[in-house]
């Protein structure tokens, strides 16, 4: 049934919105009035009194002394009898449901209110909120990809590549293959006696450190044990907190996806954080784990909280975290890094995680460990994600050392092929950033558009794979100001919406100067951006300069020219051993942890 | 079952920690107490200034009238004892029994129809023989329907001392008046002209344009003995045209108000005190449809004042504030973080 409505804007210069929802009112079949700007209290009051309307909405900003004058403005109302008549509602951005009730009026709608609540409450009817819940189904992004590669000759280059080294690492055992499958079998058992034997067994591949926190509980510097109230808090936490009227970050299907990291060392903050984002829309988040893992041979066990950067990539944490996700929101746990990537893989796994974070080359230029170790547990990991269905990711942060953009890339696509080849779902993960090689060589002087913009299309030219700019996107832009970090955080997710990606890591923007852990306003921050950036955008594109042809064209040939000379050595490890994926003057170096460990 | 109403000159003049210390004093004495408000009141941080707030603490057996949504977050446990078809911006309000002490944000119906109505339930429902009805902001409006009435004020209302006892001077004189010996039914909306022999109705409530007055005007005549206007009134208006209304009755008659508390709303309070100057000389009678006692006035020292973009907590003079209120005021004033405070209690039994 229509309702007759008043709508007073009681301010003199916002009263945009009040005209929004007249309108909408309108649309609806509702009677609606609306009244200048310019009327005093007592007028309103007696138009209100004499109109008999079923609802007074009034729609005002807050500032000093407004609350006083809102109160005594309902207080007339009340004495003018429009209260026995008609109900009384306010509408503002920093409306709450308490300052409402605190200010007088039956009902209040703010900045997180939509048209729908407002018209289901003057229509009586219950409110269709998208409710508790985030009300999504989880996305694959490699659901739309076949890999066929358009690039005959890098194809063929990438499949000798990728072969050899899956012959290479045929019959080679390291301690972090024994310990993936030592792993694997106390996972299966329920035999107490056997799970000792097998504890002992997998103690025996461990560092003294790791084994001196399995067995006393006598941690590195900065680690404990997760007590057991702060998981009953968080216990507490999960169940009362539900995201209502969770926001979307994609204005349309195609946007990409957003992922952002958690790595504050304390899983109990991570899944705070995650559960704020989640309500903001992130689609997915990726565990970064302690640099200091990556030197141990062995994981830690244990619900494990680390003061300082990174979360222990325990099964327990990955558990945790993942169970205290919607069961939309994915979760991807890096693995490349050290000597213990097989074992995330399968703990990852084992655990529920969606994607595997791995990546052959980056794991040895960039991340320290030594390159046949990373090559014979970086088979065997690929295969674990190929077993446990979870796509892995292939971050091209190696760019960030120096190396040029075409060998990182190489090095992402000899990941894929190995992928393909392991019955694995591999991601491309090219950097969208201002890197030391671009910024040397001045491939980003005109702007910012065409050489990530051509990263892109070059590999897009190459293979039909999933692409998933990262890590995050934006690195070296940003500044110390969160709101430059979020606009430059916002344009680069503008180009990946524009170059039509799959997905993008976003980092909050006090990411790099925080000091220590990161904000929660800091993440929301780049989220809000690249949301707006979004809308902004829609289904429009960037045009990019004619340069960016260039750069694409130059950039398959040195990938092709790279290819060969990875493909001329005798297998991967010797050609990254040799520099052609990145060399010292490039500033990447083979790592060494795990030398001499591959028998 | 008695009533009593705290309501301030505005926000932060001590409105909670009133209440909160005639809670504690009536239930020592044994009162069954029953407690609702007209907005929202106990929550830990001021929605506005964001500084920390005094909040209301409820002992085992106190009754409360607040809103569904106020009773999730407590530590306090209740038993609900009736659920009401009243609701506000917090969901419905619910008639609860505090079973284990602790801290509950009271939101209670926002109107002067739904007090009415949960003071009947309450009535109905419980054994309460004293209903503590909190204020909010300055909000005032509901409260006319009360037995007695406590008015904060304080230095969150204004800074200076003089000002603020001039404003309570005129609460006092417009609470002076006393209620009309006639009784009006609860539902004469309209502005009322009673004549010797009859009543006329107008169709209006309010007095606040040019339109009302010469409605009010036409209807005039020498035969008039007293006028009811319900609704609120312009000051300004009544003020400029108080004298044609005088040349049209040409005899004294009784002016009657629906409460002290509908002059207090229509304008500042000095403009509100010289026209009942104005009209007191012309020999008009001013009165009341209903009138409440003003029983009490409580002084609050601090104010929130606005430091660097942000609000830091200020005080007055607190013993300045205090004898200046007592010596210009009849009615009794209190600190209540005063060791004297006390005797409010023999004031308002």
């Amino acid at each position: 049934m229509a309702k007759k409505i008043l709508c007073v804007p009681f301010d003199p210069v916002h009263d945009v919105g009040i005209k929004i929802i007249k309108s909408e009112l309108d649309k609806n079949g509702h009677q609606t009035e609306l009244l200048s700007p310019d009327l005093t209290p007592e007028a309103i009051v007696k138009i209100a009194a004499n109109g008999n309307y079923d609802f007074i909405l009034v729609s005002r900003t807050l500032g000093y002394g407004v609350a006083e004058m809102l109160a005594r403005f309902v207080d007339m109302l009340d004495a003018a009898g429009v209260r026995e008549k008609s109900k009384i509602v306010i509408g503002g951005k920093p409306i709450t449901p308490e300052l409402a009730a605190e200010l007088g009026f039956d009902k209040g709608f703010g900045e997180h209110s939509s048209l729908e609540e407002l018209l289901a409450y003057i229509e009586g009817r219950e409110v269709k909120l998208t409710g508790a819940g985030l009300n999504r189904t989880k996305k694959d992004i490699t659901s739309k990809y076949d890999y066929s590669f358009n690039n005959q000759e890098i194809g063929q280059l990438l499949d000798s590549i990728a072969t050899k080294l899956i012959d290479f690492t045929k019959n080679k055992k390291s301690p972090g293959i024994e310990r993936a499958k030592i792993q694997e079998e106390l996972f299966h058992t329920e035999d107490e006696l056997k799970k000792t034997k097998l504890l002992e067994k997998y103690y025996a591949l461990c560092d003294d450190v790791i084994v001196d926190g399995n067995t006393k509980r006598n941690f590195v510097k900065g680690v404990r044990e997760v007590t057991e109230t702060e998981l009953k808090n968080l216990d507490s936490f999960l169940s009362k907190s539900q995201p209502v009227n969770p926001y979307k970050i994609q204005y349309n299907e195609k946007q990409p996806l957003l992922f952002k990291f958690l790595g504050s060392g304390c899983p109990i903050m991570d899944i705070t954080h995650a559960k704020v984002c989640e309500r903001y829309g992130i689609d997915g988040f990726l565990i970064i784990n302690p640099s200091w893992e990556a030197r141990y041979e062995g994981l830690l066990q244990g619900c494990l909280t680390h003061e300082n950067d990174g979360t222990i990539t325990s099964f327990e944490n990955i558990k945790l975290v993942k169970q205290s996700l919607d069961e939309s929101t994915l979760l991807t746990v890096r693995a490349h890094r050290g000597l213990n990537t097989p074992e995330t893989v399968l703990l990852a796994g084992e655990a529920g995680a969606d994607l595997a974070k791995i990546n052959l080359v980056y794991g040895s230029l960039g991340a320290g460990t030594d390159p046949v170790r990373l090559a014979v547990d970086g088979v065997e990991a690929i295969k674990l994600a190929a077993k446990y269905n979870m796509p892995f990711d292939i971050p091209g942060n190696d760019e960030l050392s120096g190396v040029p953009a075409w060998k990182t890339l190489a090095g992402l696509l000899i990941n894929v092929m190995i992928g393909i080849k392991l019955g694995a779902k591999p991601i491309l993960k090219p950097l969208f950033c201002y890197g030391p090689h671009i910024v040397i060589n001045g491939m980003m002087k005109q702007n910012f558009i065409d050489y990530n913009a051509a990263k892109i299309n070059a590999l897009r030219e190459i293979v039909n794979s999933p692409i998933w700019p990262g890590e995050p996107i934006a690195f070296m832009t940003q500044s110390e100001e969160r709101v430059q970090s979020a606009n430059s955080t916002s344009y680069h997710a503008s180009l990946a919406a524009s170059v039509g990606v799959d997905a993008i890591t976003v980092a909050s923007t006090d990411e790099a100067y925080s000091r220590g852990p990161i904000c929660i306003t800091s993440r929301i921050d780049s989220i809000r951006a690249i949301s707006d950036a979004f809308r902004f955008i829609g289904d429009a594109r960037f045009q990019t300069t004619t340069q960016a042809d260039y750069y694409t064209d130059d950039l398959i040939k040195k990938i092709t020219e790279t290819l060969r000379e990875v493909e001329a050595k005798d297998n991967l490890t010797a050609a990254i051993y040799d520099g052609c994926l990145g060399n010292k003057e490039d500033g990447a170096y083979p790592g060494k942890f795990g030398f001499g460990t591959v028998s | 079952m008695k009533t009593i109403g705290v309501i301030g000159t505005s926000k932060n003049t001590g409105k909670t920690t009133t209440l909160s210390f005639l809670l504690n004093g009536f239930q020592s004495k044994g009162l069954n107490i029953c407690v609702t408000g007209i907005g929202y009141d106990g929550e830990e941080i001021d929605n506005i200034t964001n500084l920390p707030k005094p909040r209301l603490y409820f002992e085992v057996d106190t009754i409360l009238a607040t809103s569904e949504k106020c009773l999730i977050n407590t530590d306090a446990v209740f038993d609900v004892i009736a659920e009401t078809s009243l609701v506000t911006a917090l969901g419905k309000i619910l008639l609860v029994k505090v079973t284990q002490p602790g801290m509950i944000v009271i939101a209670g119906p926002n109107s002067v129809k739904g007090l009415r109505e949960i003071l009947n339930i309450i009535k109905e429902k419980t054994n309460s023989n004293l209903v503590l009805v909190d204020g909010s902001l300055n909000r005032i409006s509901p409260m006319y329907i009360l037995d007695k009435l406590i008015f904060t004020t304080g230095a969150a209302r204004n800074t200076n001392i003089d000002q603020l006892v001039n404003e309570m001077a005129v609460i006092e004189k417009v609470f002076s008046f006393e209620k009309c010996a006639e009784n009006f039914n609860n539902d004469d909306e309209n502005i009322k002209i009673i004549y010797s022999n009859i009543k006329l109705n107008l169709y209006t409530n309010t007095l606040v344009d040019e339109d009302d007055f010469l409605t009010l005007e036409s209807s005039l005549n020498h035969n008039v003995e007293k006028i009811l206007v319900p609704g609120i009134i312009s000051v300004e208006l009544l003020s400029r045209n108080f004298n044609r209304i005088i040349k049209r009755t040409n005899k004294p008659f009784i002016l009657i108000f629906n409460s002290p508390i509908q002059l207090l709303l229509t304008d500042e309070f000095l403009n509100i005190s010289a026209l009942l100057d104005y009209v007191i000389n012309h020999n008009v009678v001013v009165s009341y449809k209903f009138k409440p006692e003003l029983s009490v006035i409580t002084i609050n020292p601090f104010y929130p004042q606005l430091d660097n973009y942000k609000y830091i907590s200020s005080y007055l003079d607190k013993e300045k504030f205090l004898d200046e209120m007592i010596s210009s005021l009849k009615i009794p004033v209190f600190n209540i973080l005063e060791p004297d405070s006390g005797k409010i209690f023999e004031l308002l039994n």
